[in-house]
């Protein structure tokens, strides 16, 4: 099977294991959600691109997660300050 | 062609809709639990409810059931005269006392039945560190009177007496208020099933102490009236306390008059609870008298006596503190400059409180503490943080003969404009920025990570003409490009590099970038940074420079990759490889 297929097949697995455990908990939360889904995509790019060369198709992939860790630096900091101001 | 255009549409059309859908949720990014099951205030689905830690939550019921335990050891070992051990007992009650409130606090059961047993376990403590005080004491006057007896010292005697008196009222006082807590602990103890046998036996220990004590007493007032006969005295005091019954902020007079030779100007010192209150000094016809305020003291039965030289003795008198009830209000919060004004007034019920603590409790916590003036009132400004909160008052009188009392809750919404900028909240956002600086700086680090873009691109070497690396000024590349060198002078410029270039692996990669950029760029490939060596071999098929580039790329890879270190012959086998293929390269050129 080709490589971007098991990747994309990889992260929805991930994905649809997260929405379970987070049904199971009764709990729907986007944070947890977009967190996790970080460090899935962030595990199948780093395994599926090569020593030496990138896939085209994870070429802009690469600025969808640059973008995410913006956004997880800025979940962390809320959450700091939200135990800080406990 | 047509399709394919069309599913890109669709599919960036639904990752749109998609995103938008979550963007909407971003602020309040909790979709559902439990807690939002309630479909009026008054519903709550049990399992949104704030779980307690298992842990500690175990650990409650045991503790509850050793303080339970602990003022019966504690009794014990006060009947049976062993005082040091009963101190230790004590200590451990202290720190055991002290465990339950913080686990209290954790749990946050404050509103609860457990509070309430806090509160009597606390007094409990309290209770038996005064009997212990008095018991001590009374072992002390025990050890003093069997000495003043052997030195016939009658006045040390009556002293002893006096203070025996007084440590029994104090006693008696203590086991009133011990039996009040008696029916509350044991319903709480057996609601939660836990043994209150030993608790129940404790009560019947403090009334054989006090018993003992009583007779102790009893024989000590009957041994002074009969065998030891005092001496003649000349002098006499006769005093007395008015009224007998004082609240707070009452006046307490405590006269008297002292009779006998030469008594202007004398001082008499006068005793409260056996404790030295004050001393007076009597004006010319011997009388003296003393005012005392009733703020900090404890409500029941109190002694007074007064002594002249230590050797001249009153009668005990005594006076009884009465409980005012408190009414505590609290006025709607105002927005202010800096934050919320807070006030409210403490009353009892007519006369102001001044000088207690009230604390602030917003929504459930301890938010702060305020002392009230001379007026009774208190005020205060706070800055809250934004969202709905409810905030009420609370006064605790600890050592003030008046009783607890809390105000009504007040709701505020605070909205991120009333948000006044404060140090913590400049702290707040300053960290926030430097946050979102550093995950910057971590997706920047990501992409540039890359295999490809950590290495620069071959032309941003040659700038220079003595061959040494560095990079144009920002507005020569912008305004004017400066012509490229032929590709023969650049080709031995890299191989200039290439020689003096100590580490193999890096030198192979300079002229492998440089061939790839060249290449690349004479063949129109895209994606250069992507381009292996292979695929570099792969398009140059049919070129002129197909065979050295061919032998070149074989070498490459043996240098790069292999794990055996390349030597000085492949280094040179390189260069030669290298040469060719640039030399083809400019004859492909023309």
């Amino acid at each position: 099977m080709h490589k971007k297929r098991i990747a994309l097949l990889a992260l929805t697995l991930w994905l649809i294991l997260i929405i379970a455990f987070m049904l199971l908990a009764r709990t729907l939360d986007l944070e947890i959600f977009f967190v996790l889904w970080l460090i899935g995509i962030l595990v199948v790019v780093e395994l599926v691109s090569g020593a030496s060369a990138t896939p085209r198709y994870l070429r802009y992939l690469r600025f969808v997660i640059a973008a995410g860790v913006i956004i997880f630096g800025a979940i962390v900091a809320q959450k700091v300050l939200e135990i800080l101001s406990r | 062609m047509t399709r394919g255009l069309a599913g890109v549409v669709i599919i960036s059309a639904l990752a749109a809709l998609i995103l938008g859908m979550i963007a909407l949720h971003a602020t309040s990014p909790l979709l559902y639990n439990p807690s939002f099951d309630g479909s009026t205030p008054a519903h709550t689905n049990p399992a949104g409810l704030e779980k307690i830690g298992n842990d500690q939550a175990g650990r409650l019921l045991p503790l509850m059931s050793d303080l339970l335990d602990s003022p019966g050891t504690i009794m014990v070992n006060i009947r049976y005269g062993d005082l040091d051990l009963a101190q230790r007992d004590l200590e451990e009650f202290s720190e055991s006392a002290r465990s339950f409130d913080t686990l209290v606090v954790n749990l946050e059961m404050s509103e609860s039945e457990i509070e309430e047993f806090r509160r009597m376990n606390r007094q409990n403590l309290d209770i038996m560190t005064e009997l212990l005080n008095s018991t001590s004491r009374m072992d002390e006057l025990r050890t003093l009177e069997v000495r003043f007896r052997d030195s016939n010292d009658p006045q040390a005697l009556t002293s002893i007496t006096y203070e025996g008196e007084s440590l029994r009222k104090k006693v008696r006082e203590l086991l009133t208020d011990y039996e009040s807590q008696r029916e509350p602990m044991i319903q709480t103890g057996e609601d939660l099933e836990l043994d209150t046998t030993e608790y129940q036996e404790s009560h019947r220990i403090f009334e054989e102490i006090v018993r003992n004590i009583d007779e102790e007493q009893d024989t000590r007032t009957r041994e002074l009236q009969t065998i030891a006969i005092p001496v003649a005295d000349p002098f006499h005091i006769t005093m007395r306390v008015s009224p007998s019954v004082v609240r707070y902020h009452d006046t307490l007079v405590i006269s008297g008059f002292l009779s006998g030779p030469d008594t202007s100007g004398s001082e008499i010192e006068l005793f409260v609870d056996s404790q030295r209150e004050t001393s007076v000094v009597t004006d010319p016809s011997g009388s003296f008298s003393y005012k005392m305020r009733i703020e900090s003291v404890s409500p029941g039965g109190h002694t007074v006596f007064s002594t002249f030289k230590g050797s001249t003795f009153s009668d005990i008198h005594s006076f009884t503190v009465e409980t005012l009830p408190t009414t505590l209000t609290l006025t709607a919060p105002s927005a202010v400059k800096g934050g919320y004004s807070i006030s409210g007034s403490l009353m009892a019920p007519d006369r102001p409180v001044s000088g207690a603590g009230v604390d602030l409790i917003l929504d459930g916590r301890i938010f702060r503490k305020i002392v009230t003036g001379n007026d009774g009132n208190y005020q205060a400004v706070i800055s809250l943080p934004e969202g709905d909160h409810d905030i009420r008052a609370v006064f605790t009188p600890l050592t003030l003969p008046l009783t607890p009392s809390e105000s009504e809750s007040r709701h505020i919404v605070v909205t991120p404009e009333d948000v006044p900028m404060t140090a913590p909240r400049l702290y707040s956002l300053l960290f926030g920025a430097i946050a979102i600086v550093v995950s910057s700086g971590g997706a920047y680090y990501y992409l540039k990570r890359r295999p490809g873009s950590l290495y620069p691109h071959p032309f941003t070497e040659f700038h220079s003409t003595n061959g040494q690396v560095s990079s144009p000024p920002e507005d020569q590349v912008t305004v004017t490009e400066p012509p490229k060198p032929p590709l023969e002078i650049r080709a031995g410029q890299t191989l200039e590099k290439y020689l003096q270039e100590d580490n193999a692996r890096d030198a192979a990669r300079l002229l492998f970038l440089f061939l790839r950029a060249e290449i690349a760029a004479r063949l129109g490939l895209r994606h250069e940074g992507s381009i292996t060596a292979r695929e570099m071999v792969n398009s140059s098929k049919g070129r002129a420079f197909f065979s050295p580039l061919r032998t070149f790329t074989q070498i490459y890879e043996k240098v790069r990759y292999d794990r055996a270190i390349a030597g000085q012959e492949e280094k040179e086998r390189m260069g030669s490889a290298f040469s060719a293929t640039t030399g083809d390269l400019g004859g492909d050129e023309h």
